[in-house]
């Protein structure tokens, strides 16, 4: 380890939040915790933290709202902290940007891997600096920068999105199966009834604009995936 | 057109078929005896080669025909009428048995009043009260749901305080004394959590304990006094503003948890050296009871709403209590038809008031 990722924790359990803050600083991690959504955005857009962790049930503004305001300006990673079985905060968390979710309760073992694994994805530019873009049609992925271009034009892409359209371009051209997606794009073994890479791949359409005959460039393949179209 | 719409369809039928054929006949017996009997004479002088040997024996055939065109239209006009009728009756309970189809199935949303029209009868009136009855119990199932959903939610903050403990247990051996504390701390929280939910659960179906004489006196002067001690750590006052007061028929372990549970809350939202007042008289048959804190009192909208179970006030965090206590109040209160209502003070802070009979 060279120097600690900073973690922004936000939770309004403070007891909680600091056990969490003990575990993870023993585990290596810089951690600050804040108590409510407010202060949490303020700190996530302050550009101090490699990750930001958001608790989804929050009183005041909550998790999501939180998160939709840090994704007006940000792209910084964050993972949800959701509540066990409720999955329309998970879909909608995803929606919005959230780059992955812990179900809360959650063994700080379990946090601190997955936060491992999303640092891990977005530190990837760094070391990978060399690498030549990447471009498929209209479309121009640049690994070192981690900036997406399509038709020339910019396209804002959360860490994860980045990710997984990485995956896809590299393997352009042939289905990529769910299981690939969630190793190599989110690091982690896909978990059985997980929509979270449907949800980031309609994201990502939604984001990229279509093909000249109106298709989109990401196709779901049929029990294998899904798959970029080379043309 | 199910069963009934035929049963009814046939009924009506048969009895308008009934009163057509017997005032018919009723009319066609009256006639033949009015009508002289050389009216019939023509037929018989009109044939052909006919004789007078045919007598009155043989009088039947050469009657005038069966009056067919108005019993034709008599049975076309009561088949329509019959029908409608029968439309009329079967159509209301045809879409009740769909609505209640409906409600079984949980769609506890379905309602069948606009479909009665501008029916005023008793059909009709059963389609309101089947309305009334869905909504009770929409808002009945609505709350129960919120409950599960607010329990499981509640259960879940010790939960995650409790893996984290056992991680940072695991982590850091060296502080092990430190996190099975925190471990037991959150064992004792979820035992008041479970007691507490039991407590409101028994008061929702109606067990309530055995009632007796409660000295209210003595009550109020023992949980003022547990108050005070409690309130000392953060300065907190508790003024008892009541003298010889009756009995009260209730439970005295319930009534006890009750109040207690207001002035408790009273005490949690009061600042670093304010004063808690737990005022009581008499009026009548009603003994009044007030108790009044300096906090911050609630939002207007949000009075009722802090007997509800789970209720948190605003910008509280999860760390006093779960927000159970005067959803608990307010049950004793009502089992014993008490009432019990919050309301802003003028010079800010919430003052709870408790009406008990004596």
């Amino acid at each position: 380890m060279t120097i600690p990722a900073r973690i922004l924790l936000v939770d309004d359990d403070v007891e909680l939040a600091g056990m969490l803050r003990d575990y993870l600083v023993r585990d290596g991690f810089e951690v600050l915790a804040v108590p409510d959504g407010e202060s949490g955005v303020t700190e996530a857009l302050s550009g101090n933290f490699a990750l930001v962790v958001l608790d989804v049930m929050m009183p005041g503004i909550g998790g999501i709202e939180a998160l939709r305001r840090i994704r007006a300006a940000s792209t910084v990673p964050v993972l949800m902290l959701t509540a066990r079985g409720d999955d329309l905060d998970r879909i909608v968390g995803l929606e919005l940007g959230a780059d992955d979710y812990v179900p809360k309760p959650c063994m700080p073992r379990e946090l601190a891997a997955r936060l491992r694994a999303i640092l891990r994805r977005s530190q990837q530019g760094g070391e990978l600096a060399a690498q030549a873009p990447l471009v498929v049609g209209p479309l121009k992925v640049m690994p070192a920068q981690r900036r997406v271009e399509w038709d020339g034009e910019a396209v804002e892409l959360t860490s994860t999105e980045f990710n997984l359209l990485e995956v896809l371009v590299r393997n352009a051209g042939r289905p990529v199966s769910k299981a690939e997606l969630s190793e190599q794009a989110l690091g982690r073994p896909l978990v059985r009834f997980d929509r979270s890479i449907d949800v980031h791949l309609s994201s990502i359409r939604h984001k990229l604009g279509q093909l000249p005959d109106g298709r989109s460039c990401i196709q779901t393949v049929y029990r294998q995936g899904y798959q970029l179209i080379r043309e | 057109m199910g069963r009934l719409f035929w049963k009814f369809f046939l009924f009506i039928w048969l009895a308008q078929m009934a009163g057509i054929v017997g005032v018919g006949t009723y009319f066609w017996f009256e006639r033949q005896q009015a009508e002289p009997p050389g009216a019939e004479a023509p037929p018989f002088a009109m044939r052909p080669g006919g004789t007078e040997h045919l007598p009155p024996p043989h009088r039947r055939p050469h009657h005038p025909r069966p009056p067919v065109v108005p019993m034709l239209s008599a049975l076309i006009v009561s088949l329509v009428s019959a029908f409608a009728l029968a439309w009329y009756f079967a159509k209301p309970i045809r879409h009740l048995r769909r609505a209640f189809d409906a409600a079984a199935g949980g769609d506890l949303g379905v309602r069948v009043g606009a479909s009665m029209g501008g029916r005023r009868d008793e059909l009709a009136d059963l389609g309101r009260d089947f309305d009334h009855m869905t909504e009770r119990l929409g808002h009945l199932v609505d709350g129960q749901k919120r409950l599960l959903h607010d329990v499981s939610h509640e259960m879940r903050s010790p939960l995650a305080r409790l893996q984290a403990a056992i991680g940072l247990a695991r982590q850091q051996p060296e502080h092990l004394d430190k996190t099975l504390e925190r471990i037991e701390r959150e064992g004792e929280r979820l035992d008041v959590l479970v007691d507490e939910l039991l407590t409101l659960s028994r008061l929702e179906a109606g067990v309530a304990g055995a009632v007796e004489a409660v000295d209210m006196q003595e009550l109020l002067e023992t949980i003022v006094d547990d108050a005070r001690f409690e309130g000392a750590a953060r300065q907190v006052g508790v003024e008892l503003l009541a003298v010889a007061l009756p009995e009260v028929r209730a439970n005295p372990e319930l009534l006890h948890r009750a109040i207690e549970n207001v002035v408790r809350n009273a005490l949690h939202h009061s600042p670093v050296g304010g004063v808690v007042r737990v005022a009581a008289e008499v009026a009548g048959n009603r003994l009044r009871l007030r108790v009044s804190d300096q906090g911050p009192g609630i939002p207007e909208d949000a009075l009722d709403d802090i007997f509800r179970p789970f209720f948190r006030g605003a910008g509280q965090s999860s760390g006093g209590g779960y927000g159970l206590g005067l959803a608990i109040s307010e049950r004793v209160i009502a089992a014993v038809n008490g009432q019990i209502r919050a309301k802003n003070e003028e010079s800010g802070g919430l003052s709870v008031e408790i009406e008990l009979i004596v």
